[in-house]
């Protein structure tokens, strides 16, 4: 696998100039309760960056952190936030296979999870050319810990943003 | 414009077959929430301990009585996860979350989101 440094600068031109790969996420619950991710009609007025930087990607489920450790969460403070989005690319010359779970869950007053475990929000498999970017977008928003886990059979260098949004609901 | 997000309730209610809100209360004009006028939405989210659904009602209102229900059921295994996002269609000063079922563990949070100018 070959491995480059690039600065952020160069990230934003390959962003600009690469066309973009997207995955859409399995086993996203779908119920009456949750119709309101699913309106096509939203208009994002606030981003805000939740995460940023580069995942070793092996054959173990790792958190976007590093960490294995699956009571850790990647992202925390995301209440007020509608949606997440996962944007990034690979490093290395081979086609890109990595697969990714997104989990979540709730904390009370003081950041003690309300149960055990995680809400599994979705599953995808990124599946795109060498040095393409990817999209992920999760829908059900609000959620206050977010737990992103990448995997992948042939070791990756994975440098990634995970970003939030605030938007009008056009209903 | 920017969302804000405001805790309403963290808590654990035992469930039973008859219906309570998620405070306790039995007595059914007995609002959960008041001053709930400026919230757009509240998205309900926890844990329940047993694997028998849960039905919830959901009511919205004032001092003039409910003027706006809906109902449904929280499903999913033990110690499962459930969400919950209530869009009522107008904005109403009274909110009563109440549920009802096969006796088990509720343990949930309930946030509302409101937009205020920057």
């Amino acid at each position: 696998m070959s491995a480059e440094r690039i600065t952020r600068r160069e990230m934003l031109k390959r962003l600009i100039v690469a066309p973009v790969g997207a995955a859409a996420l399995a086993t996203l619950p779908v119920r009456e309760a949750s119709a309101a991710a699913l309106q096509p009609h939203y208009e994002p007025y606030f981003v805000a960056v939740l995460w940023e930087g580069r995942t070793r990607c092996d054959s173990l489920w790792r958190s976007l952190k590093g960490d294995v450790v699956a009571i850790l969460p990647t992202v925390q403070g995301a209440t007020p936030y509608d949606r997440l989005y996962w944007t990034g690319y690979a490093l290395g010359s081979a086609p890109v296979n990595v697969a990714m779970r997104v989990w979540a869950r709730a904390v009370d007053h003081n950041g003690v999870s309300l149960g055990s475990g995680w809400r599994l929000i979705g599953q995808a498999t990124i599946q795109t050319p060498p040095l393409r970017w990817f999209r992920v977008e999760i829908p059900e928003g609000h959620w206050d810990e977010y737990r992103i886990e990448v995997r992948s059979a042939t070791t990756r260098l994975v440098y990634s943003r995970v970003i939030a949004s605030q938007g009008y609901w056009k209903e | 414009m920017r969302t804000v997000i405001a805790t309403l309730y963290v808590g654990t209610l035992q469930v039973e077959a008859t219906p309570k809100d998620v405070l306790n209360q039995a007595e059914p004009l007995s609002p959960t929430f008041v001053n709930a006028a400026s919230f757009r939405a509240f998205y309900w989210t926890g844990v329940k301990s047993g694997s028998a659904p849960v039905a919830y009602m959901l009511r919205g209102g004032n001092a003039n009585g409910w003027q706006w229900s809906q109902s449904g059921q929280i499903v999913g295994n033990a110690h499962g996860w459930f969400r919950v996002v209530i869009k009522p269609p107008a904005r109403y000063d009274w909110y009563r979350v109440e549920v009802l079922g096969t006796p088990q563990t509720l343990r949930s949070k309930i946030i509302g989101a409101m937009e205020v100018a920057e």
